[in-house]
């Protein structure tokens, strides 16, 4: 099991060192790759664009989630069993059809454009609702939505009522008591959530594929293509790599700003 | 009057969530070559050219063998893992299990190039063979969890009863242990089954020249929009949410955190 999973990448990450003569990938150590990757500035700009989107789509995603998440566990008895059922059955749905969904309601005829066209509000469709970055980001959101709203929750649900009483007791308002005490103690459940959609939306081939048109194309998007078509199997395992590099060090910073904050504060 | 806005919010996002997935529902059964608005009529039109497509069907089949094949592979795999896990105490449990549920973290995409990569190198022919090789990489971690938690509260006496009572291993396995982890086992296959039935970003890299459905629907979404992507679409949803249901039945999910 273990060899199963990780032999694939070793080998992989060997590529990244190989090269590419003619057709042939030569088994001969170089760095090549890696230059190739950090000097392109198309692939610079995908990654920036990949990050960028990925960090929207976390956003929007944590923001939107978040009073769904907190509804669940402090508003309701009875309706949250049917609301995680939902979530998670929406995390089973194809990927795909999700995607697909997504395409008939944002397309040229598709049902917006239609609704706005009936209603007299537009002469012609709106152009920017598909195969653009806003049909990226929008589908992500509603595709990763669940995976951030169940860590939220969990962290709420584990705030004892005891320490939002004595909030009370204190003399805190109900916002204070949400700024000082709640907000605080699920900080990492929403970081969790965060961090999640944003590997995994910035990692994305499909939707951009599908919706993204050309100003919408991600990193993962050239990854699939050095597979492909462009069949450079060394320089693709090397952005791969260069990318994974590129989020550890976001974490890394990210980790240190944050302790920093926290000792500040 | 106090109004529970946020109870409306989130019933209006989760209204939002699922508005795509009941449209495309109710575009399948309507008669309208564009598949979308507007509602021209009700026609089971669309169902049938599933069947008459030898296309669809042999999709349908391949992913059917693939998720049978998956399914089976990592519950056994999975399931001998958590039983050496919990079975005896040892050094280096927890980071095994962390080991083992690795692949979870890792993006598919690298995943799915990794092995490409792998199955080159080492000189496999890729194949339906090949696809159910990678889901049974990227779906035992699944099992691995199920079980372990099925394993984490297990009453051992009862094994070393059966010992005491002069069974061996393979009865004790048969008439012991399996009737007791059966339903957790069949529940993570349930899962498993539903998981990789879908697959389709590892499944695009390490399939060979035939075609499971998720392959099928993405070619036929790079080429446009197509009346029996709906029904298709339909039909893949009603098999995973009835997995599912049945899958959480059997293992008694209760959404405790």
């Amino acid at each position: 099991m273990m060899l199963l999973f990780t032999a694939p990448i070793l080998v992989f990450l060997i590529y990244s060192f190989w090269q590419l003569e003619g057709f042939e990938i030569v088994p001969e150590w170089t760095l090549k790759n890696y230059a190739q990757v950090a000097r392109n500035p198309v692939y610079i700009k995908l990654i920036t664009r990949s990050i960028g989107i990925g960090l929207i789509t976390a956003s929007v995603t944590v923001v939107l989630s978040y009073p769904v998440a907190y509804a669940m566990a402090f508003r309701m008895k009875e309706g949250r069993e049917l609301i995680l059922l939902l979530m998670i059955l929406s995390l089973f749905s194809s990927y795909l059809v999700r995607v697909y969904a997504w395409k008939t309601i944002l397309g040229g005829n598709g049902v917006i454009n239609i609704l706005l066209m009936n209603s007299g509000l537009v002469q012609e469709p709106v152009r920017w609702l598909i195969y653009s970055r806003f049909a990226v980001i929008v589908t992500l959101t509603s595709v990763f939505f669940p995976i951030t709203i169940l860590p939220i929750y969990s962290v709420l649900m584990n705030i004892h009522p005891n320490l939002l009483e004595a909030a009370r007791d204190l003399g805190a308002g109900a916002a204070l008591t949400f700024l000082k005490v709640t907000l605080p103690l699920s900080m990492p459940g929403v970081m969790a959530g965060f961090i999640f959609t944003l590997v995994l939306t910035a990692g994305d081939y499909i939707t951009p594929a599908l919706l993204g048109g050309s100003n919408g194309q991600m990193i993962g998007n050239s990854i699939v293509s050095q597979f492909g078509i462009a069949s450079n199997w060394p320089l693709g395992a090397a952005i791969t790599f260069f990318v994974m590099a590129v989020f550890l060090a976001l974490f890394g910073v990210g980790g240190l700003l944050t302790k920093r904050l926290g000792v500040r504060s | 009057m106090h109004i529970p806005w946020l109870k409306i919010y989130a019933f209006l996002i989760l209204f939002l969530l699922f508005v795509p997935l009941i449209l495309i529902v109710i575009f399948s059964f309507n008669d309208n070559l564009l598949g979308v608005f507007p509602l021209t009529g009700f026609t089971l039109k669309w169902y049938k050219d599933i069947l008459s497509g030898k296309l669809y069907i042999n999709g349908f089949k391949h992913s059917a063998i693939v998720a049978t094949f998956s399914a089976l592979g990592a519950s056994i795999l999975g399931t001998l893992g958590a039983y050496g896990l919990n079975r005896y105490r040892w050094r280096g449990k927890g980071p095994t299990l962390g080991f083992l549920t690795l692949p979870i973290l890792i993006p598919s995409l690298v995943l799915g190039i990794a092995l490409l990569s792998y199955f080159t190198f080492v000189g496999i022919k890729l194949s339906l063979g090949t696809v159910i090789l990678a889901h049974i990489v990227f779906s035992t971690p699944y099992v691995v969890l199920i079980m372990n938690s099925r394993f984490h509260n297990f009453d051992w006496a009862i094994e070393e009863a059966a010992r005491d009572l002069g069974a061996n291993a393979l009865e004790r396995f048969r008439y012991v242990l399996f009737p007791l982890i059966r339903p957790s086992m069949i529940g993570a296959m349930l899962l498993v089954f539903a998981i990789s039935f879908d697959e389709f970003v590892v499944t695009y890299f390490v399939i060979g020249p035939q075609s499971t459905m998720p392959m099928i629907i993405w070619s036929m979404l790079r080429r446009g929009i197509s009346p029996v992507l709906n029904s298709i679409s339909t039909i893949l949803l009603i098999l995973s949410f009835t997995l599912l249901f049945i899958a959480m039945r059997v293992l008694k999910v209760k959404f405790e955190f």
